[in-house]
């Protein structure tokens, strides 16, 4: 066991020595003694504190001791050390779309997954997986899950920080594996200072992406009006990579459109006009491959009505493919759900609920275009290129592990071992308080 | 003369005379200055014959020059009797003050008794009050010895009343812990009435410098008087018992009385010398 605050463990046992001390000065009567001039002496209280070379109450101090020791090491943040090797792994798993071979990278995490060590795995949200019964290493192998979700190393260095700082408790070093092919769109702002957190060295074993293949004029609108507001800025969507196809149409979805929409590396994007409604100023954010911002004069539409049009039209499709649970793809500036994808067997199929009015130049202007990319990437979010290496050495750092001792310094006490030591310490005084009334009686 | 453990005090105090401080009350013929005038061989005045002189004494070569009757004086000596006036109260048992008592008595008797002076002793003991009258015969200081050693010290008894009326020696031996007031105003009596009065005060060394060990300490005389010492008052009872001690030298001694502080690990035969010196340990006549 270790302590995070060992001052406070400090403290108690000068609280400790207090009372010893305190035991030695009791004010029990010194021994009678016969002297004749005893009426020279000053007249004070016969009890008068007298020093003793040995503590009076032995079992009344063993409780306050004991209490003063146990609150001070309650207070003090106990850690319990773990048993294991001196250098731990924690290995961090990509499970994200990005990965082409998922096998192949649990079998890789699996290689350098030790005992005693921890296995964060990631995609959009990271966790830490559970160890086996028998208190080894967790087990890598992927989950059926879809992947259609794309990877945040963010989120992954959090949470490896984190299970770094638990497994560091009796360790010498801790070793981070990160086992990814590291996408591009793995990385956001937050990455770089993220990463800063981790105090040494990550290896990185990079494992093949998915490789998408560009196809141009591969997205298509269908509208009722020739002087749609989306036309140019589709005309001008530059689609590089993604070997799907995307139907946009503002019509509720059809059977055909349905029918359309099983086929693999499809994308049926429903985004009703908005009609005769009156535009508000707001602001849309959509999250693809690169987050889109526009701030401008929309109406706000209702996403249910896209779904039961879809149910109508393609009841026969879903009986056989079930969707999957919906991803927000983009949100209002208050946080609410602006445009959804749901999974409909092989494609998939998306709702837009942000309006765009027919007056304006907004579909003409950049923001509006990476908007629209964003809606148009192909399900469960664009695949960017892996990084290159450079950027990979730079995530890598140098070649120290990281020192358990810096780790344990942002650890966290275990609650469990502090509640427990302030437990015994309350039967301590619960103890002392029992003995002092019956040598008070 | 079977004086025990007294033998050695008694060898070292040999030959120490005790001369009286004034001239004693006429009486048997002894070795102290008497008032009055006797017919030794010594000249010392003349004073007319009166009806009742002795024709002897009549310097007869006087009378044929001046033709008037003169007695021819020559200068008296006399005994002193010396009564020892003995503390046996139960706080003269701590430490060594009861045997420095003793001692002091015997060697102080020896020497009285060397000079033919009668010497008593009055012991106020625990439960009765022992006396042995002033006497000059031989043994007589074995028997005080074996006197003082049959007596425990125990409770107190009142010292004032003990001092006799004659105008003798009167030697108290106490730690003047007792009824100190009514036994000075005694002994300044005894003074006034032509006797000499010495108050040997006897103090321990535990009583003058305690050791630093706390404890609670008990008066065997009193012992609802039950106080901590502690270092925190050891300073504190260190002054007050000087006072008091500084206090009761000045106020003995105001009174003519002869008064001595005798530490309990005190070399008795100086403190004898001491006592007897005409000048007293004091100075003082």
């Amino acid at each position: 066991m270790s302590f995070l605050a060992p001052l406070m463990l400090a403290i108690g046992a000068l609280a400790a020595t207090a009372v010893v001390a305190l035991h030695l000065l009791t004010t029990r009567r010194p021994p009678k003694a016969v002297l004749p001039t005893a009426r020279f002496v000053p007249v004070s209280d016969a009890s008068a504190v007298a020093r003793s070379s040995r503590p009076t109450d032995l079992l009344l101090l063993a409780c306050r001791v004991l209490a003063v020791l146990l609150l001070g090491a309650a207070f003090a943040q106990p850690v319990l050390d773990l048993p294991g090797p001196s250098v731990r792994s924690v290995v961090v798993l990509d499970r994200s779309a990005s990965v082409a071979d998922p096998a192949v990278a649990a079998r890789l995490a699996g290689e350098r997954l030790t005992a005693g060590g921890a296995l964060v795995v990631f995609d959009t949200v990271a966790r830490e997986q559970s160890a086996d019964s028998t208190g080894g290493a967790p087990s890598t192998a992927p989950r059926t899950a879809p992947r259609a979700a794309s990877g945040i190393l963010s989120a992954a260095f959090v949470v490896a920080t984190r299970a770094g700082r638990r497994v560091a408790r009796g360790a010498d070093s801790v070793r981070l594996v990160l086992v990814s092919p590291l996408a591009e769109e793995e990385f956001d702002a937050a990455t770089d200072a993220l990463r800063a957190e981790w105090p040494g060295s990550i290896e990185i074993v990079r494992v093949a992406a998915v490789t998408d293949t560009a196809r141009r004029g591969a997205v298509r609108l269908v509208s009722a009006t020739v002087d749609d507001p989306l036309a140019p800025a589709i005309a001008r969507l530059d689609v590089a990579r993604g070997a799907h196809e995307v139907r946009i149409t503002r019509a509720p979805p059809s059977a055909a459109d349905s029918a359309w929409v099983t086929a693999p590396e499809r994308v049926l994007v429903y985004w009703p006009s908005p009609g005769d409604a009156v535009p508000v100023a707001d602001g849309v954010t959509a999250f693809g491959l690169h987050t889109a911002t526009i701030v401008a004069p929309l109406v706000r539409m209702p996403l249910d009505g896209s779904s039961g049009a879809l149910r109508q039209g393609a009841a026969r499709e879903m009986a056989s493919a079930p969707a999957v649970p919906s991803r927000v793809i983009a949100r209002w500036r208050d946080g609410t759900v602006a445009a959804t994808e749901s999974a409909l067997a092989s494609g998939c199929v998306r709702s837009v609920g942000v309006g765009v009015p027919f007056a304006g130049d907004l579909t003409l202007r950049a923001p509006f275009d990476r908007f629209l990319a964003a809606l148009v990437e192909p399900c469960g979010g664009a695949r960017g290129r892996a990084v290159t290496d450079s950027v990979a050495g730079r995530l890598a750092g140098g070649a120290q592990l990281a020192s358990a001792r810096r780790l344990a310094a942002g650890a966290t006490a275990d609650r469990g071992a502090a509640a427990l030591l302030l437990s015994l310490a309350l039967v301590a005084l619960a103890a002392e308080w029992l003995l002092r009334r019956r040598v008070t009686k | 003369m079977a004086v025990g453990p007294y033998g050695a005090l008694l060898d070292a105090v040999r030959g120490v005379r005790w001369p009286a401080r004034a001239p004693v009350p006429g009486g048997v013929p002894g070795a102290h200055q008497a008032r009055s005038r006797g017919v030794a061989p010594e000249f010392a005045e003349y004073r007319p014959y009166r009806q009742g002189d002795d024709p002897r004494r009549i310097d007869w070569k006087l009378l044929a020059r001046s033709d008037k009757a003169f007695i021819r004086l020559a200068p008296d000596h006399a005994t002193l009797g010396t009564t020892f006036i003995v503390d046996a109260s139960a706080s003269m048992s701590f430490a060594g003050k009861w045997m420095l008592a003793k001692r002091l008595v015997v060697a102080l008797a020896a020497v009285a008794h060397s000079s033919a002076d009668p010497v008593g002793l009055v012991i106020a003991g625990p439960s009765s009050v022992r006396r042995l009258p002033p006497r000059a015969r031989g043994g007589v200081i074995a028997e005080i010895a074996r006197t003082l050693d049959a007596v425990s010290p125990g409770s107190s008894q009142p010292l004032a009343a003990l001092v006799p009326g004659s105008a003798a020696r009167c030697v108290v031996v106490t730690d003047a812990l007792g009824d100190l007031d009514e036994l000075r105003l005694a002994l300044a009596q005894h003074r006034a009435r032509g006797g000499e009065s010495h108050l040997l005060h006897v103090v321990s060394r535990e009583e003058l410098d305690p050791s630093a060990e706390s404890r609670l300490v008990v008066d065997p005389e009193d012992e609802t008087i039950e106080r901590p010492l502690v270092p925190a008052t050891l300073d504190s009872y260190r002054a007050r018992f000087g006072e008091w001690r500084a206090d009761v030298a000045q106020r003995v001694r105001g009174e003519g009385i002869a008064y001595q502080e005798v530490c309990d690990d005190a070399v008795v035969d100086a403190v004898v010398r001491r006592v007897v010196s005409p000048r007293g340990a004091d100075g003082r006549r």
